[in-house]
């Protein structure tokens, strides 16, 4: 086993070794020399996302080389089991794929690390996305080992073990957490690993290989068949969509509004236009319009929301280990605000170096750290915030100009921790909304507290927004959001002082919310055909698991009306097409001399899986090659000895001649 | 079982629609040195490949040392030495580290008998394989193989491309084989004097279907050439028992037949021959003769007997 | 005194045959007179590049035929001189003998006189003992 790896790794690296990994190197330090995000930047990122993706397609092809230069006989005759081979091959392979994108990375790695090379703070849980790129690149691998092992009968078969990896690659960098690519890495590579494994082993036929790898193999061939499925259905989709299609025209929205003059009416509308204006109970209005415009939109104050809206970045994305404030503030220097440490530190362009930091009490220099901290992550993205900055504690300004740093809003007494601050854009004079779990705080333009008010509701129990009547009238409103609890949130609206006393409340009757927005076209149930019921039951499953772990109330809204759009007759459509295509298998399999566990096994997945249950068994069992039976004179397949149709063996072949036996 | 090394039965391959091998029934008897012979394209390779476990058959099986070819465990590969069609090897090693390669997987690795083998082809151990020719890297593979002091040795075409040095040198190791036990060997060629040097048993595939299986002996012995000399134009030959192929001209017959015997002899004295002829075969003649059964040619000159 | 055996494959005579026939021949001629040892099945085979059964076969006919003897542990050696050729087998060498000479000469210019005259002389300065009958059983 040691001389094959041996042999595996010397028979590569000098050359295909040597190029890619100077290849590596060269880009590699390209795309973070001068940038800020060192090797979390998103240059490096894709360089390391392709280069792993080339480096696994190619190290995976000198895997198997032998067999494009006839040397495979020879290498596979010796004494030792066909799955070591395999594995001394992998090894090798592995080995040199790892030694290729790895030492470039690490390299780059240790040299951003150094301070003084890149104008930025170094936190070593910064080569997680490389590294989960690094892992990815092991599936394109084995998808090349994979291809380079089967007998291909038509050409994309080759590529279905890469349809698989380019899943796991598209995977890898949309998740948002490390361990979910790990995960995806995982899967992927199982499956290929397994695939490839099964392949190596009968040498591309399938019906030999043991059923852990014909799975595998199916699972890559159903991958890369749903991936063109999906495109070709998304296609038909667009060609076929009229834009309303789904959202109804005859929609009728309702909501509550505040007049100039502070009067609370009840609008609806449609298709944009402003249909009715009742009060509260529905008793109609006029209200003068001097514009004379049907919009009518102007005699109403805008509410602001704030919303529980937390979005967290990707561990792909620099700001999920260090913040980041960009070059605003001064052209010499980075400004970051270290998570971990709890302050904000400031490096210089010119050095490299880190020229102070600065916490709540103030900037600090030669070296100095801050004695308090800044608690929590900053609550919101300073980017566009000149200035503020947002922790749990406080919320403060920041002029790295004159190096200063001003507390405008605390926790106040009694009060918790700050859940989230946000500018607001009104052309009223308050811009900043901030909540913590009991109270409310509403700051001018000037940053000045214009008032502060406890909370009827949580931010995370209801929608909650600010509208304003100058000079000093405030209003906040409640209405239920996706998550409330319906019976304890009504909609409500409460008006205030600045002082923050509660001076008026009025309980809104519940709005209507339950539009259809999206209708029930007969004609989707066509789309049943190009979804098999186990596609179905997939897309359910799915549809469950993102509405478990989407937090965005809006999106799981329209996900429930979606599924209610669903016509009945589309699951009718849907398992009638299954069954289609179950009989069909069920045919197929007959004609190809398949035993009734077969063809049983194959019913079942062209019920399932429709037409890519038809497509994976012509895939996986090639053409068809029928001859006439001498006997029966039914077209019989070569395979068998017994004829299926009347048990008669094949005949022995009429002599071409003379023979002689002795 | 142990009388015989390999055990084909009902062996089939199709590629697509055509069949290669069809229903193929061998037995290899142990200690022997069998020659398989057939036309370019008649399924020698294909044979070898099912029978060693690289192809699987589309019907049928074969067992080497009782084994089933398509699972032939480690410790039987290692009683096998096969040289592969066209000698390909690792072309970037150099030969000293095919040796240590292939010797740290066969644990009766003989280097004596490598170095031996290596000198007889005059090849020398530094030099990168991709720089040899033909000859000398069937000498590598040659030496690959013996060294590995197999107990069946299976040749697809050792000869292919040889010089005649090489092609003797190859013989040479091949009957050095032979003196050394029990030894079995399996080669495929086209050179019949080479076969008719080192073979025991032969055995003809034609077309895919295996036509003959015996001695050399027996096979020469059942192949004879008639000449059959007339005074004037030939007659019209008839059906012969045995007839593999006719060549007539203008006052003679030749006809080469298969199992003379007295049966043939009167019916070719029914042809009324002015003069009999029984000319002796070389294996080459025969076995030519054999593969064209059925082919009756004729040769008249325009102007006979006139010589411008 | 050693024979040197030497074979042509791809001849009409099978290899066996061959040997079969210079051994004969150098019985014949006296280059192997009775005790001589031939050479080892392995050696002769290895010596001619042939297969040691051919060896083997032809030294067997030769001991069925008493024209070697096959001493255990020692080899294969000559036999009493006896008779090599059954006398059919002799008579047909002789005309075969017969035929090749009088195609090579019959062209010639010479009578039939002159033609068994030049035998005569030859033969009798090659072999002077054997002008009679003898030597071998009728």
């Amino acid at each position: 086993m040691k001389a094959l790896i041996y042999k595996e790794i010397k028979e590569n690296l000098k050359f295909w070794g040597g190029i890619l990994g100077f290849g590596i190197l060269l880009v590699v330090f390209y795309t973070i020399e001068n940038n800020y995000r060192s090797i979390c930047n998103r240059d490096f990122l894709a360089w390391t996302t392709m280069g792993s993706i080339i480096a696994g397609l190619v190290i995976g092809f000198l895997t198997v080389k032998e067999t494009f230069f006839k040397q495979w006989e020879f290498f596979l005759h010796r004494p030792a089991t066909r799955t070591s081979l395999f594995m001394g091959k992998i090894y090798g392979g592995l080995i040199l794929y790892f030694t290729v994108t790895g030492i470039p990375f690490l390299l780059a790695a240790a040299w951003s690390a150094i301070p003084g090379n890149i104008a930025a703070p170094f936190v070593w849980r910064m080569i997680l996305p490389g590294t989960a790129d690094i892992l990815m690149g092991t599936s394109f691998y084995f998808a090349a080992v994979l291809a380079g092992m089967t007998i291909a009968r038509w050409y994309w078969s080759r590529l279905t073990g890469i349809a698989l990896a380019s899943v796991c690659a598209a995977a890898v960098n949309a998740v948002p957490e490390f361990w979910q690519a790990l995960l995806a890495v995982i899967v992927a590579d199982a499956v290929l690993f397994a695939a490839a494994w099964g392949s190596f082993i009968t040498r591309g036929t399938y019906k030999r290989q043991p059923w852990i790898s014909k799975t595998a193999l199916s699972i890559c061939i159903i991958a890369s068949l749903v991936i063109v499925q999906c495109i070709a259905v998304g296609i038909i989709f667009e060609l076929a969509k009229d834009n309303n299609r789904y959202r109804s025209s005859e929609t009728v929205w309702e909501n509550y509004r505040i007049t100039r003059k502070g009067k609370i009416v009840k609008i609806k509308r449609k298709s944009g236009h402003i249909i009715s204006i009742t009060d509260m109970n529905g008793i109609p209005l006029s209200i003068e319009d001097p514009s004379g415009s049907s919009n009518k939109n102007s005699q109403f104050i805008d509410y602001r929301y704030i919303s529980s809206r937390f979005w967290s970045p990707s561990y792909r994305e620099y700001s999920r280990y260090i913040g980041t404030f960009g070059l605003y503030g001064s052209n010499e220097h980075y400004y970051f605000y270290l998570k971990h440490k709890g302050y904000i530190a400031g490096y210089s362009k010119e050095t490299g170096h880190r020229s102070f930091t600065a916490g709540p009490e103030g900037f600090f220099f030669n070296g100095k750290n801050p004695d308090t901290q800044f608690e929590g992550p900053i609550l919101n993205q300073p980017l566009l915030d000149f200035g503020i900055l947002t922790y749990s504690n406080g919320v403060y300004t920041i002029d790295f100009q004159h190096k200063e740093i001003k507390k405008i809003l605390g926790q106040a007494e009694g009060d918790g921790p700050l859940l989230h601050f946000l500018k607001v854009d009104a052309n009223n004079s308050f811009n900043y909304i901030g909540v913590s779990a009991n109270k409310i705080y509403v700051l001018s333009k000037d940053r000045n507290l214009l008032f502060s008010a406890p909370l009827k509701h949580s931010i995370k129990e209801a929608s909650i927004g600010v509208g304003m009547i100058p000079p000093e009238k405030y209003f906040i409103r409640y209405s239920p959001n996706f998550y409330s609890n319906k019976k304890e949130i009504q909609d409500c609206i409460i008006e205030v002082d600045s002082e923050g006393k509660t001076i008026g409340r009025y309980m809104l009757p519940p709005l209507n919310i339950n539009n259809k927005i999206y209708e029930q076209k007969k004609i989707s149930s066509l789309f049943g055909i190009v979804f098999p019921p186990g596609s179905v039951l997939a897309l359910k499953a799915g549809a469950e698991i993102i509405r478990a772990s989407v937090t965005d109330p809006y999106t799981v809204y329209h996900f429930s009306l979606l599924d209610k759009a669903i016509p009945l007759l589309f699951y009718i459509v849907s398992v009638i097409s299954g069954l289609v295509c179950a009989g069909i298998n069920y045919m197929l399999s007959g004609v190809y001399a398949l035993d009734k566990k077969g063809r049983m096994l194959w019913s079942v997945w062209g019920f399932l899986m429709g037409i890519t249950g038809i497509l994976l068994f012509l895939v996986l069992y090639g053409r068809l090659i029928r001859f006439a039976c001498a006997f029966c004179s039914k077209k019989r397949v070569p395979n068998r000895k017994q004829c299926e149709h009347c048990g008669k063996e094949f005949p022995q072949p009429e002599p071409k001649g003379i023979e002689i036996f002795e | 079982m142990d009388e015989y090394i390999i055990n084909a039965n009902d062996l089939t391959r199709y590629f697509g629609k055509r069949c290669v091998i069809s229903s193929l029934n061998l037995k290899i008897p142990r200690g022997c040195v069998f020659a398989l012979l057939g036309r370019n394209g008649a399924g020698k390779t294909t044979l070898i490949r099912m029978m060693l476990g690289f192809l699987e058959p589309t019907r049928g099986s074969s067992a080497v040392f009782g084994c089933d070819s398509m699972d032939l465990t480690p410790e039987i590969r290692s009683r096998i030495g096969y040289l592969a069609e066209g000698h390909n090897v690792y072309g970037w090693m150099k030969i000293a580290e095919c040796e240590s390669f292939q010797s740290s997987f066969f644990p009766s690795w003989n280097h004596a008998i490598f170095k031996k083998v290596i000198s007889h082809f005059d090849l020398d151990p530094s030099s990168k394989v991709r720089e040899l020719s033909r000859g000398e890297r069937a000498g590598l593979c040659i030496a690959l193989t013996m060294a590995q002091d197999p107990e069946l040795l299976v040749l697809d075409d050792p000869a292919l491309g040889l010089d005649p040095v090489a092609r003797r040198s190859l013989l040479e190791s091949m009957v050095y084989l032979t003196q050394k036990g029990e030894k079995t060997i399996l080669f495929s060629s086209h050179l019949l004097s080479d076969v008719e040097r080192v073979a025991d048993r032969i055995s003809i595939i034609d077309k895919g279907i295996l036509r003959t299986e015996c001695t050399l002996d027996t096979f020469r012995r059942n192949i004879s050439r008639i000449v059959l000399h007339f005074s004037g134009p030939p007659p019209d030959i008839g059906s012969i028992p045995g007839l593999l192929h006719s060549f007539t001209t203008e006052n003679r017959i030749t006809l080469a037949l298969f199992g003379y015997d007295e049966n043939t002899e009167h019916t070719l004295k029914k042809l009324g021959a002015e003069k009999t002829e029984k000319v002796p075969l070389s294996l080459e003649e025969a076995f030519i003769s054999y593969l064209r059964e059925g082919e009756q040619k004729s040769f008249f000159s325009e102007n006979s007997g006139d010589i411008s | 005194m050693t024979v040197e055996i030497t074979i042509s494959p791809g001849a009409t005579l099978p290899i066996y045959k061959q040997i079969i026939n210079q051994v004969q021949l150098a019985i014949v001629n006296g280059i192997l007179v009775k005790g001589d040892r031939l050479p080892s099945v392995r050696s002769l085979a290895e010596e001619l590049v042939i297969n040691p059964n051919t060896v083997s076969r032809a030294y067997r006919e030769l001991v069925h035929d008493g024209i070697l003897e096959f001493r255990h542990g020692q080899g294969v050696f000559v036999a009493e001189k006896r008779q090599i050729f059954s006398r059919k087998e002799e008579k047909r060498r002789l005309e075969r003998a017969i035929e090749a000479f009088l195609k090579e000469v019959l062209f010639l210019n010479f009578t039939h006189t002159e033609i068994i005259k030049a035998l005569e002389t030859r033969i009798n300065q090659v072999n002077p003992r054997n002008t009679g009958k003898g030597g071998h059983n009728g």
